[in-house]
């Protein structure tokens, strides 16, 4: 008898487990939306210009989640990508490395170089309809300038530790007041979001990133704007109508989060992305099949070891013009990039402002003889075991690379048996990128580590080089080489001084050659952005470029041939 | 059974504790700073700005407070605010978890009903060739790494032929109104529900046919065979209720890898899950998010045996909780 019971409660427990299985994979799905239906499938909000380059959906895809939505905060690639399809900015910097106007039609620069009256779009209007006014400028300045606010680019709107002051002249003229002149402003300009006043006057600075405006309710002035963001999947723009330019052919663009680039190869050849950039090995099979699209680039990013100059052995300029010249950048770009990279002799980079290779007097080719003639000037001679050796201190040392980093890895390995060549020998550790972030961005003195890979994507302006380079910024700050050269540091303020186009060249060319002369690091290649997109999206007037943060000048532009 | 219910309950408290103590001071003594995730290290005085930023996020506490803090928070329901998003974790969390559960459903669904099923299939037909096949391809399915059969999978099936989605949960590119989200769904769900339960469904396969070869020789089973009981009758109601004991211990003690394995497949078919959110959490050092995961995940991993245990009284009347 209690076996008859027994059989029931079991029935109902598989009973209960299967329902439980349907309802969730019923609630889950969401809803089935009955809307009368074109028959021909066409969305009914399509353009009714007789344009066939409007309409359709693309999605493009990012590896990671965009961390937040509010441009005063983000400094990330996927932030970047997304902000350029919905966001604007008065003046930026374009794929070529010049000033080109956005939400400034133009600008005009006093005499004595400290009055800039930006000339302002006069049609522009926020994605919730309101005009775009000289309030809205003058109201971005002063978010970005609040110190409470903690926005990630502040730094660049202060000049000699005084902020930047703004005059409203009409309501489409502001004057942009400097407290002494300043080279490079126009970049920071380009840096600066530009917020609707009219959301955020009431906003709490202190806890602006928790603000609506940065996460679900963000209203720009760019040709997409934002319909919704579903954490783990996607964000999805649709066109905005009343864009001040030519409207958007696109009727939504969705970014698409894909962490896996075999998933993500196979998403782009079945049509459930259109675009997406790779890694060299991914691209390169993606180039043998043929079928996609693809658009190589370079990208703005530097790869190079970073050498602490404060330790042994790298506080000897010898041993670091020494092993320069053992790094053979080409073999690393064939072996370890397959080709997609260019070779860097240089801190800056090509396509930077007043980047010119042919000033440097020294230029580090790879020369295994040349290395060990200037490691035996330095004092260095042969030991028992074929390592050079100084005063009894063998030259060998420690890199670190991240963990997870192929191309990293692939370059290391390559390294090591040419730098074994001239008796010098690099052990190799891997760590957790985040570990080796905390050893970057701290305060120690020195630092704790000899050598590591790492990249920097800093240009177009060469004054933010600075940063690294620049003796001032060392402990307290992101010199995290410790290089400590004054002339540096000295050129570095004469080029933020001079506003003549023609002497900042001058003064940065003498920079290039100072620091290459120095080599307080192993420069190693210039990373190029590797795209594929599929047949049918025509990016032809989007002016697509390799900039990682950017990818596209003019997402407008971008349209679907189906 | 009301006070062995009572009982065990009381008896989470402190495995929460200890399961959300343990990673806050693994977290916390790994190499790595979330600060360093706020700081753009081109602009300005840095060590300055990770003293704010560590103020502000209450990390210039003694770790016993921040953890007493957390947990204070977290038992009235508050599980703070994301570094990276700023959105709150209960709302990360609340918004992931279903996918997780449908996920991690479907795949103990598969497991159960063709583990259990191919298992019985296989004991009775002991030494035969179906059995041999079954028998190697068990083994096979307990060999195979998860990510790289959900990769083949997607080569395979999305790639070559074309039939399944492989990326997300549901279709994003159609316009709204053209597909059904069931059909949908199911669609998105086949190849990764697949690739979790496979390796649960060839163990379980193997001890259900262990299991139902000793049960088989019973006494009891040779009893009801001689009342002239219907092979089915002795099967289903003799044997296999008695064979599905030990099968239950292992699905509760499974719940945590099928758990772990969701976090490898929704990385390789970009599923929105819990999994994805605690992984990224980890990298960029979001200590609240990878609090809210691991004490999600626990009490579901808990649940899981909690639930086991309770079946076993449902299956075994012998079995009682007093």
């Amino acid at each position: 008898m209690f076996r008859a019971q027994g059989t029931s409660s079991k029935t109902m427990l598989i009973v209960g487990l299967v329902l439980l299985a349907v309802v969730a994979v019923a609630g889950c799905g969401g809803e089935v939306v009955e809307e009368p239906d074109d028959p021909t499938g066409d969305d009914p909000t399509e353009d009714p210009i007789d344009d066939d380059r409007y309409g359709g959906r693309a999605a493009f895809r990012t590896s990671g989640e965009p961390p937040t939505l509010n441009p005063y905060y983000g400094t990330d690639s996927v932030h970047g990508q997304i902000m350029t399809f919905m966001a604007e900015r008065l003046v930026r910097v374009n794929d070529e490395g010049e000033y080109e106007g956005q939400l400034a039609k133009d600008w005009e620069i006093s005499d004595d170089g400290l009055v800039y009256t930006f000339n302002l779009v006069e049609d522009a209007r926020w994605h919730d309809g309101e005009p775009f006014t000289a309030d809205d400028v003058i109201f971005s300045f002063e978010l970005m300038l609040d110190e409470s606010l903690g926005a990630s680019n502040r730094g660049s709107f202060l000049i000699g530790g005084e902020p930047i002051e703004m005059e409203k002249v009409d309501e489409h003229t502001v004057d942009m007041i400097l407290p002494e002149v300043f080279g490079p402003v126009l970049t920071s300009v380009g840096r600066l979001p530009v917020a609707p006043k009219h959301l955020l006057e009431d906003a709490d600075p202190a806890n602006f990133q928790e603000h609506p405006w940065g996460m679900t309710e963000p209203v720009h002035t760019g040709p997409f704007k934002f319909v919704e963001y579903e954490s783990g999947e996607y964000v999805r723009l649709e066109r905005f109508d009343d864009y001040w330019g030519e409207n958007a052919y696109l009727d939504e663009a969705i970014f698409r989060i894909i962490p896996d680039t075999d998933a993500t190869r196979v998403a782009l050849e079945t049509g459930q992305i259109h675009f997406s950039d790779l890694p060299s090995a991914d691209y390169d099979r993606i180039v043998e099949d043929g079928e996609l699209q693809t658009f190589a680039e370079p990208s703005g990013l530097v790869q190079f070891v970073a050498l602490n100059n404060v330790v042994f052995p790298f506080d000897d300029v010898q041993v670091r013009r020494a092993i320069n010249h053992l790094v053979d950048r080409e073999t690393i770009i064939d072996h370890a990039l397959m080709g997609y990279g260019e070779p860097a002799y240089n801190f800056m980079v090509p396509g930077d402002m007043f980047y010119n290779e042919d000033v440097l007097d020294r230029k580090y080719y790879y020369d295994v003889d040349e290395a060990v003639s200037l490691l035996k000037d330095a004092g260095y001679e042969r030991g028992d075991d074929d390592i050079m050796v100084r005063d009894g201190e063998r030259l060998e040392f420690e890199v670190i690379i991240a963990q997870g980093n192929r191309e990293r890895e692939r370059a290391a390995t390559i390294m090591q048996a040419d730098f074994e060549k001239a008796g010098v020998d690099m052990q190799i550790r891997t760590m957790e990128w985040s570990a080796q972030v905390d050893i970057l961005t701290s305060t120690d003195d020195p630092l704790d580590y000899q050598a590591q890979i790492v990249g920097n994507l800093l240009g177009p302006d060469p004054d933010r080089y600075h940063a690294v380079y620049g003796p001032s910024q060392y402990p307290e700050g992101s010199n995290y080489i410790a290089y400590l050269n004054e002339e540096v540091e000295d050129l570095f303020m004469q080029g933020r001084t001079e506003v003549d186009p023609d002497e900042r060249a001058g003064i940065y060319e003498e920079l290039q050659r100072v620091i290459v002369n120095d080599a307080p690091v192993l420069w190693l290649w210039y990373t190029e952005s590797l795209y594929a997109y599929s047949p049918e999206l025509r990016v032809e007037d989007a002016r697509m470029n390799g900039l990682v943060h950017v990818r596209f000048m003019d997402p407008a532009n971008i349209w679907l041939d189906e | 059974m009301q006070r062995y219910l009572i009982r065990r309950v009381i008896a989470l408290v402190p495995l929460v504790i200890g399961v959300t103590l343990i990673s806050f001071l693994l977290m916390h003594f790994a190499p790595g700073d979330p600060t360093a995730i706020y700081i753009d290290p081109t602009v300005g005085d840095t060590a300055e700005m990770r003293e704010i930023v560590r103020e502000r996020l209450g990390l210039d506490q003694p770790l016993p407070v921040q953890y007493a803090r957390w947990f204070g928070r977290a038992i009235q329901g508050d599980l703070g605010f994301s570094f990276v998003s700023h959105r709150p974790v209960i709302q990360e969390i609340v918004h992931r978890i279903p996918n997780t559960l449908m996920l991690v459903g479907a795949a103990v669904l598969m497991a159960l009903f063709l583990g259990l099923t191919v298992g019985v299939y296989s004991a009775l037909n002991q030494y035969r060739t179906s059995d041999y096949i079954v028998t190697v391809l068990a083994f096979i399915g307990v060999s195979i790494p998860n990510f790289w059969l959900g990769l083949m999978m997607i080569l395979l099936f999305s790639g070559t032929l074309g039939w399944l989605p492989s990326v997300g949960m549901r279709d994003i590119m159609a316009p709204p109104g053209t597909v059904n989200a069931v059909v949908d769904t199911l669609r998105h769900m086949v190849m990764p529900a697949t690739v979790l339960s496979v390796f649960h469904m060839a163990s379980w396969a193997r001890y259900q046919r262990s299991a139902m070869l000793e049960v088989i020789r019973q006494d009891y089973v040779r009893t009801a065979r001689a009342k002239g009981l219907s092979e089915r009758v002795v099967i289903y109601r003799h044997a296999l209720r008695n064979a599905a004991i030990p099968v239950i211990t292992l699905l509760g003690m499974s719940v945590a890898t099928i758990m772990s394995g969701s976090f490898i497949v929704e990385q390789v078919f970009a599923g929105p899950g819990m999994g994805r959110l605690g992984v990224n959490a980890i990298f960029s050092r979001d200590y609240p998010v990878v609090m809210g995961v691991t004490l999600m995940s626990s009490i579901l991993v808990l649940a899981g045996n909690f639930t086991a245990d309770i079946m076993y009284a449902v299956v075994d009347p012998r079995i009682r909780y007093d």
